[in-house]
């Protein structure tokens, strides 16, 4: 057990590392969930269009068009300038921007025409500029039916009639529900944020593990560990538990805090379950891939760089930051050879799991490859380690 | 004196081949794999809408009532089949232009298919219109239930419009004509005049991981120049406290120790931006404006380094976590990481977003590519110059004065 109680106390010298990186975690986390949190679990969450107008018209008819969007759509007030509509489209503060032309009203009400010209802006968000621009396609063929019902032209003593109808006739609601219970929210929140600590299991595990094995590997301390008398199997058996131990604290740690967060109600749903025990067989897959690479690379100089790369480019590539889908395939074959995209890939099968008649095929199948990969890395780590002390002997 | 530092640095620099190897590949690599891991969203088919799957119940609807929404069916959508293993629904014809795909389904079928994903949502036809769906936390799928509400609330629309119409012939206010119907059926499927433009909204949300991205790296030099800090501070390491027997002020000798620094960051920072446009991302034609910008966000992550490490004079490991932790902190709020998470600290937390260096480099340039006037550009420049500003008088009130009790 020397080498296990040595292990922590090399570890001391990152406890300003660990703590700053749980710190980063802690407040980032609190952040994301709690902006992300919904406030009525019970209702089914619909996103509201957002759009801003510009009516150059001041017609009747535009007067009533804009009056109409304002009952079905979140009115946001911009300057007219290029600065202040780009920044607004693209930060989602609005999702469509109308301009209304002069004469739209004459346009509108012309027996031989049957649209009035109109500017738009989309956003970035194309479902909510389809709905944007359905609201105004409804409003224009509602108009048109009025006109030709009249026979092509709104007499002028009708038009005001006429547009209270119009905006009366589009009141029109659809009851909406959501299925089963709210909480598929916080479950589909809490694989993204189980995904999140992946990145962070990553960065702690190969830089904190790192540092402490390179120093517990510096040749003067092994050999003053070996000259006491403690067998080499029994050294590295002493080092691979100290890790293991960490990281289970480590792990047990972020998903407490994780749980505080959401609440613990959710671990009575047998996802969350799930979604521990993924993480759990992930993390030890993690720590026997940085257990690999660190007894690989030996240099202490490059660890912090190794292990800002490493994180990063598997955390990005794995689906942790950006969904899976939008990573291409080539990627994702490469990345399949470590165990965070399996992780991510069993995480999101979990958070979509049919509540009726579950299959958690897919999700044994992820835990087993990253288990194969646990022992194959670790293995792989043996013989180095085995190698090495032949070569140093 | 001056020179002689500067020369023995620099030489220390590209002489520790181990950092200097990492000070290199280190953002290559990353800017190598954020490139495999993103160029899949500048495809056209990011900002693509897939039509939403439906199960339609008619259950006890009336029968003109399932006719009306049949009709309504055929001019929105197509009719799908289910998936292969419980695949999602598939179109059975081209879907172009449809905005649903639907399938006919009884109540408890209905269920079953959206419990296993194979649907977004299921609608019960009758009196009112209702829609059910899962409330699920991804962003284009949550938007499908705002589509679908409008597509349904339109049937509704229609039904009111006819029953309006209808009054008002009986009234005796609207004469019908010989071909009204036609022209009523005419006017339903009349487009709108309505000319929509993307100015470059859509590929900039994609360009903005790049933005913030090259506005970590700029920041990123920080870890180099906190150490820079221990080499002249003689109670952090032995080589300052050999120097300081030199009689040579200690500002010269900071900047002496900071320009090789500088030097070689902003060279790196101009290689990765060539770099990039090697890989084929196009952040815009105003290169001289870019580099002015990348430039200005190397020099403020240099002089926020030598600020943290003359401030704070705790271990060695806390600095280097902060050297590290601090740009990728910053990175996170300003999108590198998800571009949701800088509009909700745009939402939540404006300030911050309006002091990080990182979001400003990245805001920076994002006005270049997007805006075709330079006022945002000038408003980032003058905000990073007075962060700039800010972080090398930290570092004088830091640096300056030091007595050592004991070294």
């Amino acid at each position: 057990m020397r080498a296990f109680k040595l292990y922590f106390k090399v570890m001391r010298g990152s406890l300003a590392t660990i703590l700053t990186y749980i710190g980063i975690f802690v407040v980032i986390a609190n952040f994301v969930i709690n902006a992300q949190l919904p406030s009525k679990e019970a209702d089914l969450k619909i996103a509201e269009p957002k759009i801003t107008v510009f009516d150059a018209d001041e017609s009747p008819v535009s007067k009533a068009f804009t009056a109409y969007l304002t009952e079905h759509a979140e009115i946001v007030e911009l300057e007219d300038t290029e600065i202040a509509i780009n920044d607004a489209l693209f930060d989602g503060e609005t999702y469509y921007v109308i301009r209304i032309p002069q004469d739209f009203g004459k346009q509108m009400l012309h027996p031989e025409r049957n649209d009035a010209e109109l500017n738009a802006q989309g956003s970035i968000y194309v479902h909510l500029s389809i709905v944007s621009a359905q609201l105004v396609e409804r409003y224009n063929q509602t108009f048109q039916v009025y006109k030709q019902a009249f026979g092509g032209s709104i007499p002028a003593e009708q038009l005001e009639n006429t547009l209270d109808l119009i905006r009366t006739d589009l009141q029109a609601e659809v009851s909406t529900r959501a299925f089963l219970s709210g909480e598929t929210y916080k479950i589909t929140l809490l694989g993204t944020s189980f995904n999140n600590t992946f990145y962070i299991l990553i960065a702690l595990l190969t830089s904190v593990i790192g540092s402490t094995l390179i120093a517990m590997e510096n040749q003067s301390v092994k050999n003053r560990d070996l000259v006491s008398g403690i067998p080499e199997r029994q050294r590295t058996f002493g080092i691979f538990l100290a890790t293991l131990l960490f990281s289970v604290v480590l792990w047990i740690f972020l998903i407490v805090f994780m749980y505080t967060q959401l609440g613990f109600d959710l671990l009575t749903d047998t996802r969350s379950l799930w979604l521990i025990g993924v993480s759990f067989v992930h993390m030890v897959a993690v720590l026997a891939v940085a257990n690999f690479f660190i007894t690989l690379m030996r240099n202490k100089g490059a660890l912090n760089f190794f292990s800002t790369v490493f994180s990063l480019a598997v955390s990005f590539t794995s689906g942790v930051f950006v969904p899976l889908e939008l990573i291409q395939a080539p990627v994702q074959k490469v990345v399949s050879f470590m165990p965070t995209v399996w992780a991510v890939k069993a995480n999101n099968a979990i958070v979509h799991m049919p509540e009726q008649a579950p299959d958690y095929s897919f999700v044994w199948q992820a835990m087993g490859i990253m288990t194969l990969m646990a022992v194959a890395f670790l293995c792989l780590t043996l013989v180095l380690r085995k190698s090495r002390q032949r070569s140093f002997a | 004196m001056f020179r002689h530092i500067t020369k023995y640095k620099t030489l220390a620099l590209v002489k520790d081949h181990s950092s200097l190897f990492w000070t290199l590949f280190f953002p290559l690599v990353l800017v190598t794999v954020f490139h495999l891991a993103m160029s899949g969203m500048f495809s056209s088919d990011t900002y693509r809408f897939d039509p939403v799957t439906v199960a339609v119940v008619t259950g006890d609807a009336k029968q003109e009532e399932i006719k009306a929404f049949d009709t309504f069916l055929d001019y929105v959508g197509v009719p799908g089949t289910p998936g292969k293993e419980d695949g999602p629904l598939q179109a059975d014809s081209d879907p172009k232009d449809a905005y649903i795909i639907y399938i006919k389904a009884e109540p408890e079928e209905a269920r079953v298919l959206l419990d296993k994903n194979q649907v977004y949502a299921f609608v019960e036809v009758g009196e009112t219109v209702t829609m059910t769906a899962k409330n699920i936390l991804n962003s284009s799928n949550s938007l499908n239930g705002s589509v679908l509400r409008s597509l349904l609330e339109r049937y509704t629309q229609i039904k009111n419009t006819m029953n309006s119409i209808e009054n008002l012939v009986t009234s005796g206010a609207i004469r019908p004509g010989r071909d009204f119907e036609e022209r009523i059926r005419k006017a339903f499927e009349s487009d709108t005049g309505l000319h929509e433009e993307d100015q470059g909204t859509k590929k900039g949300d994609v360009l903005i991981y790049f933005f913030a991205l090259l506005g970590y790296l700029s920041i990123f030099p920080m870890a180099g120049s906190i150490s820079s800090v221990a080499e002249l501070e003689a109670n952090q390491s032995s080589r300052a406290a050999r120097s300081w027997l030199a009689p040579y002020p200690k500002w010269k000798r900071f900047f002496a120790e900071i320009t090789p620094n500088v030097v070689l960051y902003s060279i790196l920072i101009v290689i990765i931006y060539y770099y990039l446009g090697v890989l084929g991302v196009d952040l815009g034609p105003r290169t001289g404006y870019i580099l002015v910008l990348l430039l200005l966000g190397t020099l403020t992550g240099i002089f926020m380094g030598t600020a943290v490490g003359s401030l704070f004079k705790g271990s060695t490991g806390i600095k280097t976590a902060l050297g590290i932790g601090l740009p990728l902190v910053l990175g996170f709020f300003s999108g590198m990481m998800a571009s949701e998470i800088r509009k909700l600290v745009k939402n939540s937390i404006p300030f911050l977003q309006k002091i990080n260096p990182v979001s400003l480099v990245a805001e920076g340039l994002y006005s270049l590519y997007n805006y075709s006037t330079l006022d945002r550009y000038f408003d980032i420049v003058i905000r990073l110059s007075i962060f700039l500003v800010i972080a090398i008088v930290l570092t004088i009130i830091g640096l300056r004065r030091s007595n050592y009790e004991s070294i």
